[in-house]
């Protein structure tokens, strides 16, 4: 048994330190995820019109908007599921184009919104977060071979486990056994298994109970914070945006209306229509 | 919200036993197969199959030859019975290639999408306008009659049905999220479809294999009975039901008794893969 | 007295294989909006949906009383699966309004019009030519509230009608119900997971817990001072959202 102290590599404390990543650009390097002048179009209808938007490692980005606003297609866009009609999308100033490699797709890594088709029923906890464990390889000279023995990857699920707050025991469950929020928590689990740099979270909480919304949300935002990722959070619940982002972006028929710093957004919105749905959230009397 | 889950739940495989043990239908199927097999295996035949006795062609059922005998004096029963080997034997061949190639051509077009799904349904499309009879039947008499025959001709169209139902089946899954997640997270495609699609698709394939195998040895048989099929002298129950019929008014048992065992069979493998539906609950 | 659109359950209890709603009993007056509220595995929609007598197959109701005084019509989350997919919203309408009896085919035609203006479908003779799928979400729903006043009813029964709506779609159906509640004297039996929808339009609040009432009274009263404490921790669970400055509070 390890010491109980023992974190996981990449994990708090122990920002990764990676080279640039292949095809690093000579441009001035920010960090984090940028998404500059980006289309997306279905059968020739822009559903996503040149959206520009930029995420710091560490911080939290909203995205608000109402069905049909392009916010789910810019996500998808975003992980490489669906391919830019213009414009880029760049990790730590390298673009990441359509056809992705298996460390580029790890790098940005996607939480679901329907958290009972987000893991295969056949699969033990465990089973899932051990094949993706296995493909990981380590640069690092204490382990030769580049790949993590098993022991090793026993340990670091159940330390990905203990990191969203569920027991080790969960490994050898299938999902069936668990309940919405639970498994949406090992779906957060399973995405930062492969260290991601980007997490994007599509409505992560829109099908859960209030009671266990909360948890759900800690997790993202603390998790996210922690490890340094940039993190988009995808909501159309602008509660949800309101209790853990940094900054707000609103979108309507595919245009980006608004981008402003969550305090200034929720005091005074920018745009009428960022007010009108503000406005239109009913709210508990007396609070 | 954790440390909630502490009712221990049982492995898949025990709660799969578990319903397979009270499904009557899974059950019923199990053992017919089970007797139809061990015959095939062990083959115990009261009479050499091929010994003729001129002396008693067409006897009735009787203590010595339960099923009675043939216009050569040969013992119904032993050639019942060595037949199931033969026919068994040809129809399970037979659907192993359409399987394997069905299966991979489903879980392929299904996953990748795009141009190579649109060829695979076009061909599925055209493969099913024809009547499936006459496609074989063109095969056999191309490839020539007998086994191989058989075998080629199954080769080349049996494949169709399960790379429709695989791809369809496919299809669905892969609007999961969790088939997005596994590529997401770094897995190659061919590790996406082995690891994560093909054990969710397989139980769908195993059923219709049993299907497949009761068509193929109904196929085997009629073209038996068309002269197509398996020569004489093997024993195969096509052939014998057509040596039958010239007596069929007057000496039911030549044709019905081998009759018998083929809807036996038949039963058997449709009730197995009923059930085995019914245990995946694929309903 | 009038008592028509009063609805008095009376230790409902709701079964498939096991019980699943534990004799849960509730009044809504003439003319009264009640709200039920609870989280997932409640027993809020199955308790409002054997008040209609709409049980799912396999779940039948095993116990206790329901009575409705006059006629009760329900409205759903998801509008589309309760609309005919193949013909037009209008002739919908208008074949609930010809059913409900007292009217000629031209008249439930008119009828069917007068209805589908009175929730508020902007152009309405053009869509009732449309079909559902022409639809957006809210006007769907509109749709569906049009069909439940066809059958002029006295009680109104809504399972998450705004579920499943943008904000902002959400607030102008909810006070578009707020309206017909008024002008048509509806007694409101309302279903939802959300708290503060349920406050907006009802007097009274019933919550829900595992098939069994928790806590029952006045909406402003349970969200501001809960008896139970699941209760507040459903309360304390609704995360807070400041309004604007400089908006008009309403």
């Amino acid at each position: 048994m390890t010491e109980p102290t023992a974190r996981p590599d990449g994990y708090p404390g122990s920002p990764p330190a990676r080279p640039a990543g292949p095809g690093a650009s000579a441009g001035p390097t920010l960090g984090g995820l940028e998404v500059v002048e980006a289309s997306v179009a279905f059968a020739g209808h822009r559903v996503v019109d040149r959206v520009s938007l930029a995420i710091r490692p560490g911080t939290i980005l909203g995205l608000v908007g109402e069905s049909g606003s392009g916010k789910t297609t810019l996500a998808r866009a975003i992980v490489g599921s669906v391919a830019l009609a213009g414009g880029s999308i760049r990790l730590d100033g390298s673009d990441l184009g359509r056809r992705r490699s298996s460390a580029e797709r790890r790098a940005v890594q996607l939480v679901q919104q329907d958290p009972f088709a987000s893991l295969n029923p056949l699969l033990t906890v465990g089973q899932v977060l051990d094949d993706l464990l296995r493909e990981e390889r380590l640069t690092s000279a204490t382990e030769p071979g580049g790949r993590r023995p098993r022991l090793a990857r026993q340990q670091r699920a159940a330390d990905l486990l203990a990191l969203v707050g569920l027991p080790s025991d969960a490994l050898g469950r299938y999902p069936r056994e668990f309940s919405g929020g639970q498994r949406q928590l090992i779906a957060i689990a399973r995405a930062l298994a492969v260290q991601p740099r980007v997490l994007v979270a599509d409505e992560p909480t829109s099908s859960l109970d209030v009671s266990v919304q909360r948890t759900v949300l800690d997790v993202i935002a603390g998790l996210g914070r922690g490890m340094h990722l940039a993190t988009l959070l995808i909501s159309h619940d602008l509660s949800v945006v309101h209790a853990v982002c940094d900054e707000v972006a609103v979108m309507r028929d595919g245009v980006l209306l608004e981008l402003a710093p969550a305090g200034r957004f929720f005091r005074h919105p920018g745009h009428p229509y960022s007010r009108a749905l503000l406005e239109a959230v009913p709210r508990l009397p007396g609070r | 919200m954790t440390g909630t889950a502490t009712r221990t739940v049982p492995r898949p495989g025990v709660r799969w036993l578990r319903r397979a043990l009270r499904n009557p239908t899974l059950i019923a199927g199990a053992v017919i197969m089970l007797v139809v097999l061990a015959l095939a295996v062990f083959s115990p035949t009261p009479y050499d199959p091929f010994a003729q006795d001129l002396d008693h062609g067409l006897d009735p059922p009787s203590p010595a030859h339960w099923f009675g005998t043939d216009q050569l004096g040969r013992d119904i029963l032993s050639r019942v019975v060595a037949a199931t080997g033969t026919d068994l034997r040809i129809a399970v061949l037979a659907a192993v290639v359409p399987f394997v190639v069905g299966l991979a051509v489903g879980l392929v077009s299904g996953y990748a999408g795009g141009w190579l799904d649109w060829i695979v349904g076009r061909v599925v499309d055209t493969f099913v306008a024809f009547p499936f009879y006459v496609l074989v039947i063109v095969v056999v008499f191309a490839a020539g009659t007998g086994e191989r025959g058989i075998y080629v001709a199954y080769a080349l169209v049996g494949w169709i049905s399960y790379a429709r139902v695989i791809r369809a089946k496919t299809r669905s899954l892969c609007r999961q999220g969790w088939v997005e997640a596994a590529y997401g997270g770094g897995l190659s495609h061919t590790r996406v479809v082995g690891r994560h699609l093909l054990p969710n698709v397989l139980p769908q394939a195993v059923v219709l294999l049993m299907t497949e195998i009761l068509l193929i040895m109904v196929a085997v048989v009629t073209l038996g009975y068309l002269g197509l099929g398996v020569q004489p002298p093997t024993p195969d129950w096509g052939t014998m039901i057509s040596d039958g019929q010239l007596f069929l008014t007057t000496k039911w048992w030549v044709s019905t008794l081998p009759g018998l065992a083929v809807v036996t069979t038949g039963v058997g493998l449709s009730l197995l893969g009923d059930g085995l539906a019914d245990v995946w609950r694929l309903r | 007295m009038n008592t028509l659109g009063s609805l008095v359950v009376d230790d409902l209890r709701v079964s498939a294989d096991v019980e699943l709603v534990h004799g849960v009993s509730l009044t809504v007056a003439p003319g009264e909006a009640v709200g039920i509220v609870g989280e997932s595995g409640s027993g809020k929609s199955l308790t409002l949906r054997a008040v209609m007598g709409l049980l799912p197959r396999g779940v039948h109701r095993s116990g206790g009383r329901v009575q409705v005084d006059g006629t009760a019509a329900m409205i759903f989350q998801d509008p589309l699966s309760f609309l005919d997919p193949l013909a037009r919203v209008g002739r919908q309408v208008a074949e609930v309004c010809a059913a409900a009896g007292r009217t000629s085919p031209r008249a439930a035609r008119v009828r069917a019009l007068e209805l589908l203006e009175s929730v508020r479908l902007p152009d309405a003779a053009d869509l009732a030519r449309r079909y559902p799928h022409q639809l957006s979400g809210g006007q769907r729903q509109r749709v569906l509230l049009a069909l439940a006043l066809a059958q002029e009813p006295d009680l109104l029964l809504c399972d998450e009608p705004t579920t499943a709506l943008d904000v902002t779609v959400q607030r102008e159906v909810l006070d578009l119900l707020a309206q017909l509640r008024a002008e048509r004297r509806l007694s409101i039996l309302f279903v939802s997971h959300d708290l503060a929808v349920v406050t907006q339009v009802c007097e009274r609040v019933v919550v829900l817990r595992g098939g069994r009432v928790v806590e029952t009274g006045a909406a402003l009263d349970v969200v501001t001072s809960p008896a139970s404490d699941y209760t507040r921790s459903l309360v304390d669970a609704v995360l807070p959202l400041p309004v604007p400055a400089g908006g008009g509070d309403d």
